[in-house]
Parts: structure tokens; C-alpha cells; sequence
């Protein structure tokens, strides 16, 4: 058997960063005398190293050769145009967040070499369940996404906030895995198979009942790590407790893994209980659009209005998904981006709106923003136009071609709820720009914020990719469906 | 009834007396002890169905992790709670005794059941451990490395939220301590010897002493 190196190119980069950062604590000391803790050059090396070796993930895999669709290490992993461009937009994105927020890293003191081996573990098992076509590495993969996830939450180890978000996030998160392994140990069981390939031929011929009762499991399993209604119970907690970057990250790049997971499963092994998911899909569609909708007006904290937020946009996500059709995959996956990309910029801002050690991150810390730093009352306004959906930005075009999508294959009461649940989102999102740029400003304005070198100029090329987008949107669409029109599993 | 079927009934019973005699001894010795014969006796039901990988393991990890229940016992169970035994050889000796015996027993079966019963030992290449470790490191390679990536992640995540550094800790600094030097510590001044006049009495309040 000769080693497929080439194919796994991206992964060994990542492993390799990884080991490297273990040996930064045996060469250079955690605390030199004199110097604050843990602000050693120990952080700042390990963080060039991440950097470094993330953007080298994202060439070789640039560099792989996408053009027809390849199964890698032993029928495990799948190598696609479309596992290409989520990897790299993983990858990316985690980057980006990485370069906002460095000044928060130093002033929470997280700037340490631990934060970074706990991010790149989370990042090898996204990449796994990006790639993945056989449920043991994809469980394996969500194991290894989540378990370092859970710790970074709590890696402000004087906050309780975060300890309490960590342990909540920690069980139910198990629970949530041991529902995804018992799902899969029922289609196992109807099927004889742990491969998806295998699974999508056996699937008609298995029993049906069981395959049901598993799909069921998986759902759930999956649903939670999506924050959907109703496993949402743990996401306004921990996106309050968790670290502004950490909470950035889990509702970014780990909701696009499992996305791609979950539409690989129904369209791929499960394909033929696709009555079934829709049934299941469009209930939990409706009721996360409108727990996400309503509840986020009573939220006082940025962060969990985001959460709040996030929920409901995984709903509308659920919209596209649940038609069926490549059409609607390829909506859904549109829509991901797009919230990704938005959400990296709502993130940003609030990154850089740490002052004196304080979080800034309630309602009332936005007022009178634009008169203190109209730069980031610009930024944050895209985003929160961006993420209420009007038109001229990407947002609007994402929420657009879901509910087309849904409504032409006729849900048509589901697009319906849709359409009213982001009239009444518009609310919350507005009104952050309405106390940005229309009310006075408790601080005084000399209050300086953190700065990060090139973040600022990042984060306003990120802000103008959402115009940019929003008024070419088939930059990303054709591509994305060209990607997926050619994929056989996608 | 077949020697298998024996076997299996008999390992099936100790395995369920061992399993009851967990819960309800009321030594945690005994309880431990009985938790070993239970592992051992599963082990055993599992070599006799052809699984004979797991049942090692079995035996390696479970048998090993009961060693360090063990060591819990001893350390965090208060034992002079329990009542005094009138002898030490009635309450560790016959039990551990009786445990030996039986495993052996199980042994000495399970070596018969192997060579005489079933025929000849299977040919390497169709034992489980040779296909289980065929089937890891060749097929499921990758699903094994994230393993190893998940087990590490564990380890770097456990460290990263127990380690404190609390500036009130003392620590020895080895290297420190060996480079120190007499002149460090000690500073020998040249002084004039002086002589007061009333020396003798204070040496004499001191002898009072």
C-alpha cells in the first residue's frame, strides 16, 4: 500500500503545526520574570506558526487536482471540488478570525500556545468531516471538532461564565454525540454498512423501521451541533460565555461542516427516506426560524442576540435542504457562506471593541458608536443589514434563493413563516444600527479600542466583500453549483 | 451437551455469582476481587465464542484498570469502619484463594476446549488479532490517526484548564540551586578585633543563662 501523501497534503499541514507547537513550551519558558504571564514571545510565535501553516494548508489544497472526484485513504475520505472550496473556506476563515482577533487574544491573555493546538485539533477534525464518506471517521471527525471545542470555551479559566458555558456545552454535547452513535449504529444494523456508498445501495433493500428510528437518532445528533430548535438550549450560553473568537469560530466554521455532513447524508445513504427528512426538516425549520426571530428581541447581550440569530439562520438554512434537489443543496450551502462571511465581519467589530478589559459586548456599549469609531458602526451596520437580509447586500440574496427554493418545490406555508420571521428579525438587527448612529454615547469618546495590526483594514475588505458579493452574488453561486452539479456524493 | 455448550454454561455461572457477589459483599476488597473474576470469567466467554482478541484486551485493560479501583479502595474507603475480622486468613486468604481456583479452573478449561475440543489452532492469517490489526492500520489508517489526534486533543485540553500558576507557590529552581556560589551567600568582613573593658561580666550573664 503506497502512502496517498499528495492527496493528504492539506491534513499533514496541519498535524505538522500542531507538533510544532507542542515543542514551543520546551524552548522558550511560559513566564520570563518581570514580563506579565503568559504574554511571553511563546504566544507570538505560535500564533506566526498557525497562521503560517493554515495559509499552507489552503495552497496544497489549492494546488490538489479537483477536476474529477476522488475517494482517498481506503474509500474514507472523499476529495471533490466541493470538499475542496469548504476546506478552503475553513480554513480561511479561521485565518481571518485569527487576525481580528489578536488584540482580544493578548488582552484576555489567550495568547498562548495552548489556545493555538486546541484550534487545530478542532481544525483536523473539520476537515475530516468535510472529506468524510464512512461514518467512523465521521464520528471521529465530530469528536475530534467538538472535544477541543469545549475546552476552549473555558479557556478564560478566571470567568464562571465560561466554566458554566463549558460544562453545558460539554453534556449536552455528549449526549448530543451519543445520539449520532446510536443512529449510526442502527443504519449499521439495517444496512451491514458503515460506508455512505454502501449505505445508499443497501438502504432500499434494509429494514425500514430501523433505518427510520436511526435517522431519527441522527437528526438529532446533527441538529444540536447546528444549534437547531429544539437543541438550541445550549447556544445563547455558550456564545455568551465562550471567548468572542471562540464563539466566532463554533458559529462559523464548525456549522459549515456539519452542513456539508448533513446534506451529504440525505442526499447520499439516506436518500431514500427523503419523504421522511422532509417531514422531520420542515418542522424543525419552522420552529428554529421563529424561536430564533422572536426571542432575540428580548436579549440585552450582543452575543447572545447572535446566538438567537444564529439559530434562526439555520433554520432558513434548513429550507434549502429540505427540497431535496441539487438546486436546494446548492441554496442551502449559498446560504452557509454567505452567514459565514457575514457573521465573520459581526464578529470582528465586536472583537475590536474590547476596551480596558471589559468585553463590551451589551446592546447599550453600541450606542453612539458611529460618534466614537465610525469605521466600525459602518462595518457593523453592513453586517447587521447583511444578516437581516435588505437587498443590497449578500444577505438578501441567500435568503433570497432559499425561500425561492422551498417555494417553488412547494412548501409554500414554510416559505411563508420564512418570509415573516426575517420581517420580524429586521427588527433586532436594525436596531442595533438605529442605537449605533442615532443615540447618544454614555463612554466618552477617548476611549480607545484594541488594535490589531492589518485588522482593521482585513475587517473593512471583509465588510466590502458583502456589497461586493451582494451585487455579483453568482461569483459564488455558479461555482458552487457548477461544484455541485459534478459531485456524485456530495 | 457439547464441551462448548458446557463451557458456556459454566462460565456463564460464575460470571453471574461473581456479577452478584459485586454488589452485594459487604467488603470492598471482596467486591473488587469479584469484580476481577468477573472480567476474567467474560474474557473467557469471549475466547470460548472465537473473539479471542477482545477478550485479552479485556483482560489487559479492564483486569489492569481494576487494579487501580484497588488502590481507590484502600486509599478513600475508611476500612476500620468495617467490623475487626477475628483473622486476616479467613477474610483475604479463602477469597483470594477461591478466585485463583476458579480462574485457573477457567484457564486449565479454556486450554483444553482450544487444542483438544475445536481441532487444531486456527492458521495466523484467519485469527482475529491478525485482521483487526490488518483491518486498523491498513483500512481504517486514518480513522486511527484521528484517533491519536482526539487522545492528544484530550490530554492538551485536561492540562490547558487544570494548570494554574499561582504566584503564591514555592518552588526549588534546581539549576539555580547549584550554581549558587559561597560568595552568594556569605561575605566574610575584615574586622578590627575589639575588646570592651567590662567583657568578663557579660560573659558571666551569660553563664547565668
Amino acid at each position: 500500500m503506497s502512502f496517498p501523501f499528495f492527496s493528504l497534503l492539506p491534513e499533514l499541514t496541519l498535524l505538522t503545526g500542531l507538533l510544532l507547537l507542542l515543542l514551543i513550551p520546551f524552548f522558550i519558558p511560559r513566564s520570563i520574570e518581570g514580563v506579565q504571564e503568559d504574554q511571553t514571545c511563546g504566544g507570538k510565535i505560535a500564533y506566526i506558526i498557525t497562521q503560517v501553516s493554515l495559509w499552507l494548508a489552503i495552497l496544497f489544497l489549492c494546488l490538489q487536482d479537483v477536476e474529477s472526484t476522488r475517494l482517498a485513504m481506503q474509500t474514507l475520505l472523499l476529495r471533490s471540488m466541493l470538499t475542496q472550496m469548504l476546506q478552503v473556506v475553513a480554513l480561511a476563515a479561521t485565518s481571518v478570525a485569527l487576525f481580528y482577533a489578536y488584540g482580544y487574544l493578548i488582552h484576555e491573555r489567550l495568547l498562548k500556545t495552548e489556545t493555538f493546538i486546541l484550534l487545530f485539533c478542532t481544525l483536523l477534525g473539520v476537515m475530516t468531516v468535510i472529506g468524510a464518506t464512512h461514518f467512523i471517521p465521521v464520528y471521529l471527525g465530530i469528536e475530534l471538532m467538538s472535544l477541543p471545542l469545549y475546552a476552549m470555551v473555558a479557556l478564560r479559566k478566571e470567568h464562571l461564565t465560561s466554566a458554566e458555558a463549558s460544562l453545558k456545552y460539554f453534556f449536552l454535547g455528549a449526549l448530543a454525540s451519543s445520539f449520532l452513535l446510536y443512529g449510526f449504529s442502527l443504519i449499521y444494523g439495517a444496512t451491514g454498512s458503515l460506508s455512505m456508498l454502501e449505505i445508499g445501495r443497501q438502504a432500499i433493500s434494509g429494514n425500514a423501521t430501523l433505518l427510520k428510528i436511526g435517522l431519527l437518532f441522527v437528526v438529532a445528533g446533527l441538529a444540536f451541533k447546528l444549534s437547531i430548535v429544539p437543541f438550541h438550549m445550549w447556544a445563547p450560553d455558550v456564545y455568551r460565555g465562550a471567548p468572542t473568537f471562540v464563539t466566532a469560530f463554533i458559529s462559523t466554521v464548525s456549522k459549515l461542516a456539519i452542513v456539508i455532513l448533513l446534506l451529504r447524508l440525505m442526499s447520499g445513504p439516506l436518500v431514500s427516506l427523503m419523504t421522511y427528512w422532509q417531514s422531520i426538516l420542515v418542522v424543525l425549520a419552522c420552529l428554529s426560524m421563529i424561536l430564533g426571530a422572536t426571542v432575540a428581541i428580548l436579549q440585552t447581550n450582543i452575543k447572545r442576540m447572535l446566538a438567537y440569530s444564529t439559530i434562526g439562520h439555520m433554520g432558513y438554512l434548513l429550507l434549502g435542504a429540505m427540497t431535496g434537489d441539487l438546486a436546494g443543496y446548492s441554496a442551502s450551502l449559498f446560504y452557509v457562506f454567505v452567514y459565514a462571511i457575514t457573521n465573520l465581519v459581526a464578529f470582528g467589530v465586536l472583537l475590536s471593541m474590547h476596551v480596558d478589559e471589559k468585553e463590551n459586548d451589551n446592546l447599550d456599549d453600541f450606542r453612539g458608536l458611529y460618534y466614537r469609531s465610525p469605521l466600525r458602526a459602518l462595518l457593523m451596520g453592513m453586517a447587521m443589514f447583511s444578516l437581516a437580509g435588505i437587498p443590497p447586500f449578500i444577505g438578501f440574496f441567500g435568503k433570497f434563493a432559499v425561500i425561492e427554493i422551498a417555494f417553488n418545490n412547494g412548501f409554500f406555508w414554510t416559505s411563508i413563516i420564512a418570509i415573516l420571521t426575517s420581517v420580524i428579525a429586521a427588527f433586532y438587527y436594525l436596531r442595533i444600527v438605529l442605537l449605533m448612529f442615532f443615540t447618544e454615547s454614555a463612554m466618552s469618546a477617548t476611549r480607545y479600542f484594541t488594535r490589531a495590526p492589518w485588522s482593521m483594514s482585513l475587517l473593512t475588505i471583509n465588510g466590502l466583500t458583502l456589497i461586493v458579493l451582494g451585487l455579483f452574488p453568482s461569483l459564488i453561486l455558479s461555482r458552487l453549483v457548477y461544484a455541485i452539479a459534478r459531485v456524485i456524493v456530495i | 451437551m457439547t464441551f462448548s455448550a458446557f463451557l458456556f454454561y459454566t462460565f456463564s455461572a460464575i460470571l453471574i455469582g461473581s456479577a452478584i457477589s459485586v454488589v452485594s459483599t459487604r467488603h470492598p476488597i471482596h467486591s473488587a476481587l469479584s469484580l476481577v473474576l468477573a472480567f476474567f470469567t467474560t474474557a473467557a466467554i469471549w475466547v470460548t465464542l472465537g473473539a479471542e482478541f477482545l477478550g485479552l484486551a479485556l483482560v489487559v485493560i479492564y483486569v489492569g484498570a481494576v487494579m487501580v479501583f484497588f488502590l481507590f479502595v484502600i486509599m478513600m474507603v475508611n476500612v476500620r469502619d468495617f467490623k475487626k475480622p477475628k483473622s486476616n486468613w479467613r477474610v483475604y486468604f479463602v477469597p483470594l484463594l477461591l478466585v485463583g481456583v476458579l480462574m485457573f479452573a477457567e484457564l486449565a478449561m479454556l486450554i483444553i476446549y482450544s487444542t483438544g475440543g475445536r481441532g487444531a489452532v486456527p492458521e495466523p492469517e484467519t485469527r482475529n488479532t491478525f485482521l483487526l490489526g490488518k483491518a486498523m492500520f491498513d483500512h481504517y489508517i486514518y480513522a486511527l490517526e484521528i484517533v491519536a489526534v482526539l487522545l492528544l486533543s484530550a490530554m492538551v485540553a485536561a492540562i490547558a484548564l487544570t494548570h494554574r500558576k499561582t504566584s503564591s507557590t514555592k518552588r526549588q529552581v534546581p539549576s539555580e540551586q547549584i550554581a549558587i556560589k559561597r560568595d552568594d551567600r556569605v561575605r566574610l568582613v575584615k574586622m578590627d578585633v575589639v575588646r570592651d573593658e567590662d567583657e568578663p561580666e557579660d560573659n558571666k550573664k551569660q553563664a547565668d543563662k
